[in-house]
């Protein structure tokens, strides 16, 4: 049996922008005759996207769903209906490569349509809960398919003639291959510090005997996780035309980030030490007490968040009402909502006067939960661009002050993780790789441009999201966690769209 | 009878040549409904304000003002709002499982939690809607405006088709 696992990288979104949408990552090692992987169970409500369905649809009546099923790794699809009562799974007309097994559906690849799905525009909606299987023999089959094949199902909802909801299931075989134990002739790479059972997540950039660079310059850097060894082949000694330096990503430390010479022997150890996590301020100030537990929930998510995604700080987040800071004025929630226009634009406008008030402190992230009708604004930039801009440029795009975020009404729970984004220096936002498209960023990510148009909540940053988050800099003051915690590290611009060796690609995945 | 003929001929060719368009003509009308769906949805599901989200629904003009008008006034469709029940109840059950500062207050309920932020989506989504209907503008799209007024859930949402309403052409 070969050394070779594969990583599935299960994304449930659409195939186009941000319509029709939500999304799902999943990944597994899977090899072999190892147990086939478990797929998460997509929820597909049955029903409109639209309220009114579409422009020029009927607006009420059956559904049907066209399913196209296109996998070499999953050889079956199992389709339950919750909220259909088994009379009328019954009179469901069930066509092409899927068969009725009771009351589930299974499906085949190729196409199925599935007619007479009863939904009358009223709530509660049935819920078809779609799961791909793989067998065993399918696993066998993962080192086989071509690198980048993309597998998927398509679940396209008609009314009458006309589409009126969409699904697509795609996943994404990707290569992790595990290193075989080595000779120990070979280079070491050595972590310190990592507990039994956990592993860091490492992104090398160095020039081997066997590789050549791998520096994310015209080649991928390398990636990798490590539970405190990896064995390399033999990396060569740095020079002018490949970077050489590590980054570890760690749940428990901070990013490491340093450059590493290795040299043209053999036996080559390098050894890493890893720093605790950064303890970042995050000081939530509220306007109003009834948005105290709004504000108390977004902080804990979006300090679990940058916990789970290795963005190496711990968020001490501190909620306080205006009000009753030691000397604020009696006009401290005016003061705080003359800072962001309250029309749908949320332009940053008057923040000195909130700098000169006690509910300012420097150096840390300040979070303002106001009265508006929007979700959030970070304050980085004075105005939203429409274009990708990497510059500030007078009036509108100048440095406003990325330590501050307002918070809106109609914010949903990750919208304080997703502003922090944009502090930790992910924008702007029109520049692809912070606000994208699927497949590249999912409905997952924390960054995406919604928060709400998944079963699954925004949840994940890349690593070339994170490896921002702890560099950047650029003319709107770069990263927050720079200048207010003193990393040592060197600034560097890293914007979303662009990668380089200095800059891994924003989409680069955790691997692993 | 050759007459006759004849003339039935030169109906039945009048037919064959203009079957293509008749047939092409709801083709086209659904591929338009479908972009129109998708603009539809990214622009109004978006969390922060994008111009070039609410370009291509301006861009279709009067043809989507009912389904916004729609938006307005009903807000979400029931599959949509089961999508984002199940997102936010994802949300919750996360921080329930993780450890909170002891200075912190207790989690309020589920389905506390879930309402709230229901209700959110909910808003967030009829102010998209309205600010869509004042970029289109037009008649029917202030009449639209004016009979959600009364009826809007929210003060946030009320606000914003006022601040519309002053500004819609």
């Amino acid at each position: 049996m070969k050394a070779f696992l594969l990583a599935v990288g299960l994304g449930l979104h659409s195939a186009l922008a941000a319509a029709f949408n939500y999304a799902i990552v999943q990944d597994a090692c899977i090899g072999g005759i190892q147990p086939v992987p478990s797929f998460p169970i997509a929820p597909i409500p049955v029903g409109c996207e639209l309220v009114d369905c579409c422009p020029g649809c009927p607006g009420t009546g059956p559904i049907e769903w066209r399913i196209k099923f296109e996998s070499k790794l999953a050889t079956s699809a199992e389709l339950r209906f919750d909220g259909l009562s088994r009379e009328q799974i019954d009179k469901l007309d069930v066509r092409g490569t899927a068969k009725r097994d009771g009351e589930r559906i299974v499906l085949r690849p190729g196409s199925t349509r599935i007619g007479g799905i009863p939904q009358d525009g009223g709530a509660p909606v049935a819920v078809g809960m779609l799961q791909a299987l793989a067998s065993e023999q399918a696993a066998t089959r993962l080192p086989k398919l071509p690198r980048g094949q993309r597998e998927r199902i398509l679940v396209e909802q008609f009314m009458g003639p006309f589409l009126v909801n969409r699904f697509s299931w795609t996943w994404v075989p990707l290569p992790c291959i595990k290193p075989p134990k080595p000779p120990v002739t070979e280079d070491v790479l050595k972590i310190e510090g990592i507990a039994a059972g956990e592993d860091v997540k490492v992104m090398l950039d160095a020039r081997s005997t066997t590789d050549g660079c791998m520096d994310g310059g015209s080649t991928p850097e390398r990636t990798f996780s490590s539970t405190g060894y990896t064995w390399l082949d033999n990396m060569r000694s740095p020079d002018a035309s490949c970077r050489s330096e590590v980054a570890v990503f760690s749940q428990k430390y901070r990013m490491y980030w340093q450059s590493l010479a290795w040299t043209n022997s053999l036996g080559d150890v390098r050894t890493v030490t890893p720093e605790p996590l950064i303890d970042a301020a995050l000081n939530v100030w509220i306007t109003d007490e009834a948005y105290r537990a709004d504000a108390e929930d977004a902080a804990q998510k979006a300090h679990d968040l940058f916990l789970e995604n290795r963005v190496g700080v711990n968020l001490v987040w501190n909620v306080q009402n205006v009000t009753a800071v030691p000397n604020a004025p009696t006009n401290a929630v005016q003061i705080v909502s003359a800072g962001v226009s309250d029309d749908l634009f949320a332009d940053c406008l008057d923040l000195a006067s909130i700098r000169a008030q006690p509910f300012y402190i420097a150096n840390t992230l300040n979070v303002y939960y106001v009265n508006k009708p929007w979700t959030g604004r970070n304050c980085a930039i004075k105005k939203v661009p429409g274009l990708c801009i990497t510059s500030p440029s007078a009036p509108d795009f100048v440095k406003a002050d990325a330590n501050i975020t307002f918070i809106g009404l109609d914010a949903n729970p990750t919208t304080l993780a997703h502003e922090l984004g944009h502090a930790y220096g992910i924008r702007p936002a029109v520049c692809a790789g912070a606000h994208v498209a699927p497949p590249d960023f999912t409905a997952e990510n924390i960054m995406f441009p919604s928060g709400s148009t998944s079963t699954t909540p925004r949840s994940t940053l890349t690593l070339g999201q994170v490896f921002r988050m702890n560099t950047h800099s650029d003319g709107w003051g770069g990263s927050m966690m720079l200048q207010n915690n003193a990393t040592g590290r060197m600034p560097q611009p890293c914007f979303p769209h662009l990668f380089s060796a200095a800059c891994p690609r924003s989409k680069l995945p955790w691997p692993p | 009878m050759a007459a006759l003929t004849l003339r039935r001929l030169a109906i039945l060719a009048v037919l064959v040549a203009t079957l293509p368009s008749a047939l092409a003509q709801p083709k086209k009308d659904i591929k338009q409904s479908e972009q129109a769906t998708r603009a539809l949805a990214t622009w109004l599901e978006s969390d922060d304000f994008e111009p070039r989200r609410l370009a291509p629904v301006t861009k279709l003009g009067q043809l989507v003002v009912p389904s916004l008008a729609a938006a307005l006034e009903r807000g979400p469709s029931p599959a949509k709002r089961e999508l984002v029940r199940r997102s936010v109840a994802a949300d919750y059950e996360a921080l329930d499982r993780g450890a909170r500062p002891a200075s912190a207050r207790p989690l309020r309920s589920k389905s506390d939690f879930t309402r709230h932020y229901l209700a959110n989506f909910d808003a967030l989504y009829r102010i998209r809607a309205a600010q869509a209907l004042g970029a289109i503008g037009g008649p029917s799209a202030r009449k639209a405006l004016e009979g959600a007024l009364p009826k809007a859930p929210r003060d946030d949402v009320r606000t914003v088709i006022e601040q519309v309403l002053k500004q819609v052409p």
